[in-house]
């Protein structure tokens, strides 16, 4: 595993999940990829039955071929950035905090942290048919101090996260019974 | 229309699909996470915008360039 590009795990700490979206998306994104790259062979059938010639002429060849490749070469694109979003869009859980990764984009990423004894309260919400099917829905976590709140779109199995990361903050509870900064965010 | 003007939109997309192919590569390396392997998803990326180049290369290399480069050149202002 290799996540020192994103943050720096200290000494005591170790990676406990690594969340993402359900993996139906990437899917979907795939299904869509192979419905963009048959268009052409559909267009090209239709050319076929209507002027023949055009998929044979000097001139229409090369132009034909010019102008699939850079739609072909298009689309493989924005189907590997559709990927790339997928991947590093991402939630870490380690034994002391949570790490938001969030990709916007080709040139932009957020990422946020928060501790996991100030976690205050966990929710999931599977919302709709395909979401319970396939287990999946939004995790938001919130927390007691005043950093915004997490929130997490369309993760797989969000119930046993929520327990796990409840689970987790309890567990990193314990080292901060006590200490002025608990009773400053009233836990 | 001389057909080589058809080679000046593709020469623009080239360059603009390169830089966002590596920004896209750069993302997938730097902050690999281990989940799938992000050396296979940009081998497996290369390879495909190899295939898509190598198909565009069998159709366009039989084409006579010189020729019609120089019917062009004949047919456009640089010709006059």
């Amino acid at each position: 595993m290799n996540i020192k590009h994103l943050f720096k795990l200290k000494s005591y700490e170790h990676v406990e999940m690594l969340i993402r979206k359900h993996p139906i998306f990437l899917i979907g994104n795939l299904v869509l990829f192979i419905v963009l790259a048959a268009i052409p062979f559909g267009v090209a059938m239709l050319l076929q039955q209507v002027s023949p010639t055009l998929l044979t002429g000097s001139i229409s060849v090369p132009i034909i071929a010019v102008l699939g490749s850079i739609y072909y070469l298009a689309i493989w694109l924005f189907f590997f950035s559709m990927v790339i979003d997928y991947y590093l869009d991402i939630w870490v859980v380690t034994n002391d905090r949570l790490i938001a990764v969030e990709q916007q984009g080709l040139f932009s990423r957020t990422i946020s942290e928060m501790d996991l004894w100030l976690v205050q309260d966990v929710s999931s919400e599977i919302k709709g048919i395909s979401a319970t099917i396939f287990s999946f829905g939004k995790l938001s976590v919130q927390s007691a101090g005043e950093k915004a709140n997490f929130h997490f779109e369309n993760c797989h199995g969000p119930n046993s996260i929520r327990q796990r990361i409840l689970a987790l903050a309890e567990e990193d509870r314990k080292y901060h019974v006590g200490s002025v900064d608990l009773k400053k965010v009233g836990l | 229309m001389p057909l080589w003007i058809l080679l000046i939109p593709y020469l623009i997309f080239l360059p603009i699909f390169l830089i966002f192919s590596l920004v896209d590569l750069l993302n997938a390396w730097r902050f690999r996470t281990g989940f799938f392997s992000a050396s296979f998803l940009m081998l497996a990326y290369l390879a495909g915008t190899a295939g898509i180049m190598l198909i565009t290369y069998h159709f366009l290399s039989p084409v006579d360039w010189l020729q019609t480069i120089g019917a062009g050149i004949k047919f456009s202002p640089l010709g006059l």
